[in-house]
């Protein structure tokens, strides 16, 4: 029947359903949103079931909610998320009290692999209704070239204290709330300096990692990415960078030579007007720095980062506030 | 443990029937550029190759707006009334 990401799942009985339903305020007839180019409908109890199967606990029905509103999203594009040759997973992003609330790991293994409930079943969750919804009812295949293990789990919490405002402020919610966040991510990629003494070396260094040779965006230039800040680098980097500075920083700095690109194959021999490949000049994979979205989040100890690359058919980071219990 | 029924979590497409022709009403290639970097210049040297070989291949090579979404309404209706065999370009 296709009802498994590969893993043995929690039967989805309808009493579970049901319970599930209850804890995230529908009823089992509510349409939540819609494929209309699949003619599919995503009803509530499709979702709620899908939380089930991942092993979520009823009361993550309140962050489970505006999640699932996000992922039917139109302008989330589940199905090219799930189709795309880029291979891509749901990246959810937890930020504001909830975090606390709801027990998310924040610090060790933060970005994968935190043996955590919470984030591995809210991570999970999505990626079961991007494979459970993202494929026409059973009928698309997908085309993912590699993929990468976020498309088992993929939910990254930020730390409850920030050195900066909450990561939720950068997509337009008020400070004090809690957020959920969803992109399209290709795997992620660690950034180690251990012996930097300065914010721009350490701003050098991810820049480097945001813009190396085999960036997807380079060709298209606007998809986003999300940097995740480890604690000792976001302390060092915040002794003299508000978030907006770093972020104009990281723009200004993720650079390659057009021509060194093409000579490396990264531009096709016609490129199409839109992509605006211009000889002779750099080139960046963001139209801008609001592209680049910074995360606070990791155990204290190493000097790490870690760079999450977007999908290029998906523009943008998309939020929605978390109701309080 | 559980006596009561499964919940499907798979949203079905709720399409009405529909036609699909098998065959081509005319002997005529039709192309469709899906919006990858390199699809039209490949869709043109594939035009190129088969009027090569006498096939009858349309001039205009309609375009998707962008690869990683679906082909919209007003061009699906568009393709939906050509007589010919589409084919579809791909390709990063």
């Amino acid at each position: 029947m296709g009802w498994s990401d590969g893993l043995p799942v929690v039967p989805p009985y309808r009493s579970l359903v049901d319970g599930m339903l209850d804890s995230m305020g529908w009823s089992a007839d509510e349409v939540v949103g819609g494929i209309e180019a699949q003619r599919i409908e995503v009803g509530a109890a499709h979702l709620a079931a899908a939380a089930v199967m991942a092993g979520c606990r009823p009361e993550y029905g309140r962050l489970l909610r505006p999640l699932s509103e996000l992922l039917v999203d139109p302008e989330f594009n589940l199905s090219g998320v799930e189709v795309t040759t880029g291979g891509d997973a749901v990246l959810v992003v937890v930020s504001g009290p909830v975090v606390d609330q709801l027990g998310f790991e924040h610090q060790a293994n933060a970005v994968g692999g935190a043996n955590c409930r919470a984030n591995a079943t809210i991570g999970r969750f999505a990626q079961m209704v991007r494979l459970f919804c993202g494929r026409g009812g059973g009928v698309l295949p997908t085309h993912g070239t590699m993929g990468h293990p976020g498309r088992l789990s993929f939910c990254v919490a930020e730390h409850p204290a920030t050195q900066w405002p909450p990561f939720h402020t950068q997509t337009g919610i008020r400070e004090d709330a809690s957020a959920v966040s969803i992109m399209a991510a290709e795997g992620p990629n660690s950034v180690n300096n251990h012996y930097a003494e300065s914010a721009e070396q350490i701003l050098d260094t991810i820049a480097d990692c945001l813009g190396h040779a085999g960036a997807t965006n380079y060709y298209w230039h606007f998809g986003t990415s999300v940097v995740v800040i480890g604690p000792a680098h976001a302390e060092t980097i915040a002794w003299s960078y508000t978030r907006d500075d770093a972020r104009h920083f990281l723009f200004d700095r993720t650079r390659r030579a057009t021509d060194d690109l093409a000579r490396l194959g990264r531009m096709p021999a016609v490129p199409r007007e839109k992509s605006r490949v211009v000889a002779g000049t750099m080139r960046s994979p963001f139209d801008h720095e609001s592209q680049i979205h910074l995360l606070e989040s990791g155990a204290p100890g190493g000097r790490f980062s870690a760079v999450i690359p977007g999908w290029v058919g998906n523009y943008n980071v998309l939020s929605k506030v978390v109701e309080a219990a | 443990m559980y006596d009561d029924d499964l919940v499907d979590p798979i949203p079905r497409p709720n399409s009405g029937p529909f036609t699909v022709r098998t065959k081509p009403e005319v002997e005529e290639v039709v192309l469709l550029d899906n919006g990858k970097p390199n699809s039209m210049a490949i869709l043109r040297r594939t035009q190129a190759i088969l009027r090569d070989r006498g096939v009858r291949v349309k001039e205009e090579i309609r375009s998707k707006p962008f690869a990683g979404v679906p082909v919209d309404n007003e061009l699906l209706g568009m393709l939906a009334q050509e007589r010919g065999l589409l084919l579809c370009g791909v390709n990063d």
